[in-house]
């Protein structure tokens, strides 16, 4: 059980974890972890796609997230796929301790965009029969990267696999809780900064990762033997991978051809 | 949709509504006894708008909370989101609301942002081909019928 030890701590099977914006300072006992208590306090709703499955994890330096994911979800190996190069003494020292050293591999300073790396990094780690049977994409937070990563990473799930993001909604989720602190002529006069300047609320709709949500709604609409199946919560996105074979480079564009009525389905 | 039985067994629910229209889809004869439903049934010349009251009158002569709505009956989409927001307030916290076909793409986009700003209100969607299975959230008190507008936002116009 994921207990929660004041605003900031939670403790479960004898680990804990501090919400903090330095995640360096982690030790095998206690990691420091870059998320929300809505995100960690979510997590074991999706405990139930990660249990016995093998999962690939991809973060940034925040690799207290993987021992995180790992203590509630108990996935049968899990491989962290990290952005960045950092110190993975604590992750080690807790596969260590708790004898799952041979089934937790980190790969660092991998880009996101170096999809053949990525594409080695799976054949390597999960040649077995089961394959690789989740994805969790806890870096991406803008369309670009998230798309790019889900069109990477999804064809090489096995059939009725899972693909869950978790940071869809985060744009939408830090904004709503400063609009909801304005006036409704505020609101209606919003801007948010961008690296190219400050622009008006809606000009972002093309970079937020959000916008992959109507892309997924289309696919499976049009090829639900590709993407089975869509669940939607305020913390993650859990795409399912359908049976058909899917030919390379996947482009979800390609399948996603718009968003017609389709009328009454009764 | 997945048998009935199936959402019945996976669900578990103490009390099910189901919302047909002209008999589509009502099919009780492999429900469990502790099962308690109602089914209302909307023929297809009435308009859908008349039914609120006796659905509402169903519900009244529920036992037991009601945990599970299959809504074969929606039409388009003020018709769906009209029936989410008549019946999800009527849900028990945890309750499951399915809809029995394909739901138009900005009354889905709608609710599955609803799930950002009130997860307390709606906190899943789930999507398959042909049936979509909302979530119930915690909250306890609101005013009936809800209405899904004030209670979503959009700020970079996805569902547009």
């Amino acid at each position: 059980v994921l207990t929660p030890k004041g605003l900031l701590r939670y403790r479960l099977a004898n680990t804990e974890f501090v919400i903090s914006d330095s995640v360096g300072d982690s030790t095998p006992t206690e990691f420091r972890v870059r998320k929300s208590p809505e995100a960690i306090t979510a997590l074991p709703k999706i405990r139930g796609l990660l249990r016995f499955r093998n999962v690939l994890h991809v973060v940034d330096d925040d690799l207290g997230s993987v021992a995180l994911t790992t203590l509630v979800g108990a996935p049968s190996a899990i491989v962290a796929v990290s952005t960045h190069v950092a110190s993975t003494e604590a992750l080690e020292g807790f596969a260590a301790r708790r004898g799952i050293a041979d089934r937790m591999h980190v790969h660092q300073g991998v880009s996101l965009d170096d999809g053949e790396r990525l594409g080695r990094i799976v054949d390597e780690e999960f040649d077995g029969e089961s394959g690789l049977e989740v994805v969790i994409d806890d870096v991406s937070d803008r369309l670009a990267t998230g798309l790019q990563l889900f069109e990477t990473l999804f064809p090489r799930l096995t059939a009725g696999g899972s693909y869950i993001i978790e940071r869809w909604s985060l744009d939408h989720f830090i904004l709503e809780g400063i609009l909801a602190a304005l006036g409704p002529e505020d609101r209606a006069n919003a801007h948010v900064m961008r690296a190219e300047g400050v622009v008006e609320v809606r000009d972002a709709k093309g970079e937020v990762l959000e916008a992959l949500l109507p892309m997924l709604v289309s696919a499976l609409r049009a090829r639900p033997d590709i993407v089975a199946r869509i669940v939607v919560s305020q913390q993650s996105l859990a795409v399912t991978r359908g049976t058909a074979p899917i030919e390379t480079p996947f482009r979800l564009s390609d399948i996603a051809d718009g968003l017609g009525d389709p009328g009454n389905g009764s | 949709m997945p048998p009935l039985s199936s959402i019945i067994a996976e669900y578990q629910p103490q009390g099910v509504l189901e919302v047909g229209r002209d008999r589509h889809g009502v099919s009780w004869a492999a429900i469990p006894d502790l099962v308690e439903a109602r089914v209302v049934d909307i023929p297809d010349r009435e308009p859908w708008v008349a039914y609120p009251e006796a659905l509402a009158s169903e519900l009244a002569g529920l036992d037991v909370p009601l945990q599970l709505v299959i809504d074969h009956a929606f039409a388009g989409p003020a018709t769906a989101s009209s029936f989410i927001e008549v019946l999800l307030g009527r849900l028990s916290p945890g309750g499951r609301y399915v809809v029995d076909g394909v739901l138009p793409a900005d009354a889905l986009l709608q609710l599955m942002l609803t799930t950002v700003r009130s997860p307390d209100v709606v906190e899943q969607v789930d999507l398959l081909p042909r049936t979509t299975v909302l979530t119930r959230g915690s909250r306890v008190e609101w005013s009936e019928p809800i209405r899904l507008d004030e209670l979503t936002t959009d700020p970079f116009g996805i569902g547009a």
